[in-house]
């Protein structure tokens, strides 16, 4: 493989694994249902 | 008790076995930006990484009793991630259609060339690749994987996954490649 290759993938590879996606409030709605279809308990 | 983002693994973690739903709550939104990361690189979307995440949190939930302190437990968390997505994508076999005249690929996402390029854009272009090549890239490129590795996993030959590769990396050469060539030699 090119060194260029090993370069933009590098940094591909960087952004990727750093990034830290905002918070969804929705995720945490869906995640909720969930956990109460399944029977994990709730408290 | 109160739980927050600011809480201690430990605490949550405790929170969690007892199935306070407030502590569970708060280990979701302390770990779902940096863990979402992880479905949204072998996805086609966020709504279908969102619910590979959630099925990894149950998951998570599930086997805290099991979880024992060697290694992190971000780590730990991780690695759940990552074997819920990767377990998804070879139960449904849906990676195994891969033609061998498939198109370059045309992303939709605005024009990084003249932009700067955000890491979301990132995730874009590689969620645009076909799927069995996405795979693939994510797996090797990402996170490093081998072929023989990769064979394994997807139930593919190594040469298959070495071709897989090579047409991701043609795909995406155009796009972010020459981004960040471009980026390199302006500076």
């Amino acid at each position: 493989m090119k060194e260029q290759d090993h370069f933009w993938e590098g940094e591909v590879r960087r952004n990727v694994t750093e990034h830290e996606f905002e918070f969804e409030p929705v995720a945490w709605e869906e995640m909720s249902q969930l956990l109460d279809q399944t029977g994990l308990p709730p408290e | 008790m109160p739980y927050g983002k600011q809480s201690s693994d430990e605490t949550l973690r405790q929170g969690c076995l007892r199935g306070d739903r407030l502590a569970q709550q708060a280990l979701y939104q302390k770990y779902y930006g940096k863990l979402l990361g992880i479905p949204m690189r072998y996805t086609q979307d966020r709504e279908e990484a969102r619910a590979l995440l959630n099925q990894a949190f149950l998951k998570i939930f599930t086997a805290l009793p099991q979880y024992r302190e060697e290694g992190s437990f971000a780590g730990w968390l991780s690695t759940i991630t990552f074997r819920v997505t990767i377990d998804h994508f070879r139960k449904t076999s849906r990676q195994q259609q891969v033609s061998t005249t498939t198109p370059p690929v045309a992303p939709a996402v605005r024009n990084e060339i003249e932009a700067q390029l955000e890491a979301e854009d990132i995730f874009k272009h590689i969620q645009q690749l076909p799927e069995a090549l996405r795979l693939v890239f994510s797996l090797y490129v990402i996170d490093g994987d081998k072929h023989e590795e990769i064979a394994q996993l997807l139930d593919i030959t190594p040469g298959n996954s070495k071709w897989r590769l090579a047409k991701a990396r043609e795909s995406l050469r155009a796009t972010l490649g020459k981004f960040y060539h471009r980026n390199r030699t302006s500076k």
